[in-house]
């Protein structure tokens, strides 16, 4: 017994450092969560124009994938949900500069599993005793752009105490899916993921608009590859299985 | 030093208290029973009281939303019969640092109980005093030391409830936010200086807590010892 779970380790440490043949590439890309279901999609598109590179997603909020690159996590490409976290990257010389590039745009909508559609959303908004779902304003970039909309409307302040933090936009998601949360601000995107929410209305649009940058780190040792999922998610087939999960073309992108 | 909203330390304590003051007489009762009772499945219930001290956070978060969540069976009766919402309120965060102490304090109890002499309780008993009040005059005298170190673990572990509590009780600033959530996302956001101060806030507290048990145990003992 006690051999067989020696054996046992031995084939899983030798599986662990397996060694990768040269034509195969790993491609590490840290990607903003409302992305989740439309990169699982170009991963497979692309698998197919790329065989040989594998990618691997790191899913969260972007104001945590950039402090994770910050940090000096070994990250190839990074999607973000935020132009703002994509600038402080490249403002420190982690991203390249010259490599970013918006590849979607997105907008907001109040949703909520049961509320029929509505116009007048602010009063839906003060009036309602549920807890509505939002992303957190500081290291979420949905809650951002949340924080923005709802402030230019006068509505932040009114109401704060509602509102319940989620550590990245999926988790919104997850907060009105359950029920837990009555209502929620999510992206566009969002609503095409999940079968049972419903879109109340959307958010009038804000003064930053909501853009998606692709960069390469600075670091990266397969530049090639990534500079090539770059094209492929800017191309015609990127950019079409974007739009099909909800996202919109950067205009001039 | 940048003044900060000190909400999420008296949350904190609010939740401690509460929760400690639930598992003391829970783990009371809990441990007067199985010290004194045998019955079929003991060890079963035993270990069921353990639990929460070998699972982690997220599986206890995750049970808590299941029963408790809006659509919980429990959540649900709560919100019909008396308005009361455990998910993303303070009573969550209670409820989450009530499971994750409890073992904490039962395993206190159960080790002050079982080191009481039973002859003292047995010498009451030949003089035809009551159950309840050899349990009051010396049962619990005898355990107290035990008991309280149990109580201190307890408050500690509650106030420092972090995985649970995010779960069940989400991140609601001002109303649900406790000094661990308030660290976790002072540093997520980067705001190191504000995750700091926290970190220190919550030290002392533990600090204080540590050193009063200790020195109050010491005192404890000599009394006793020279009754």
């Amino acid at each position: 017994m006690k051999n067989m779970i020696l054996i046992l380790m031995l084939a899983v440490l030798g599986a662990c450092g397996k060694p990768s043949t040269d034509s195969d590439s790993e491609l590490v890309i840290s990607t903003a969560s409302s992305l989740k279901e439309a990169m699982l999609a170009i991963e497979v598109e692309f698998g197919k124009v790329q065989p040989n590179t594998k990618l691997m997603f790191n899913f969260a909020s972007s104001g945590k994938l950039r402090s994770q690159i910050h940090q000096g996590a070994p990250v190839d490409v990074f999607l973000s949900a935020s132009l703002k976290d994509m600038h402080v990257l490249s403002d420190d010389g982690l991203i390249i500069q010259e490599t970013v590039v918006p590849f979607a745009e997105n907008r907001l909508v109040l949703a909520s599993l049961n509320h029929a559609e509505s116009n007048d959303f602010s009063q839906l908004l003060l009036s309602t005793h549920e807890t509505i779902a939002i992303g957190e304003p500081e290291s979420v970039p949905l809650g951002e752009y949340t924080k923005q909309a709802l402030d230019s409307l006068a509505l932040w302040e009114a109401l704060k105490g509602k509102m319940i933090y989620a550590k990245d936009a999926r988790q919104v998601l997850t907060y009105i899916e359950s029920g837990n949360a009555g209502l929620g601000i999510i992206y566009f995107s969002d609503t095409k993921v999940s079968q049972n929410i419903k879109i109340i209305s959307e958010l009038p649009k804000s003064k930053l608009p909501i853009i998606y940058p692709a960069g390469i780190a600075g670091k990266s040792q397969n530049r090639e590859v990534a500079e090539a999922f770059l094209t492929f998610l800017t191309g015609k087939e990127g950019q079409k299985i974007l739009e099909q999960y909800g996202f919109i073309k950067v205009k001039g992108g | 030093m940048i003044a900060y909203d000190l909400s999420p330390l008296f949350l904190s304590l609010k939740v401690a208290t509460i929760s400690t003051i639930l598992v003391f007489f829970t783990s009371l009762i809990l441990a007067r029973f199985m010290c004194r009772y045998d019955f079929f499945g003991k060890s079963v219930i035993d270990a069921l009281i353990l639990l929460p001290l070998v699972l982690p956070p997220t599986v206890i978060g995750f049970g808590l939303i299941v029963l408790f969540g809006m659509n919980g069976p429990f959540g649900k009766l709560l919100e019909d019969l008396f308005g009361i919402r455990i998910v993303f309120s303070w009573v969550g965060a209670a409820i989450a640092s009530f499971v994750v102490s409890l073992p904490l304090m039962y395993q206190s109890v159960m080790a002050a109980f079982e080191k009481v002499d039973p002859r003292w309780e047995n010498v009451a008993r030949t003089m035809g005093v009551s159950e309840w009040r050899i349990f009051r005059t010396i049962t619990f005298p005898l355990a107290w030391s035990g008991i309280l170190a149990g109580l201190i673990l307890s408050f500690a572990r509650g106030i420092g409830e972090f995985g649970a509590t995010l779960m069940i009780a989400g991140y609601i600033p001002g109303v649900t936010e406790t000094v661990p959530l308030a660290i976790y996302f002072a540093y997520e956001a980067g705001e190191m200086e504000k995750a700091i101060f926290w970190v220190i806030v919550i030290s002392a507290v533990g600090v204080t807590a540590i050193t009063w048990v200790n020195y109050w145990r010491k005192k404890n003992a000599y009394r006793i010892g020279r009754e």
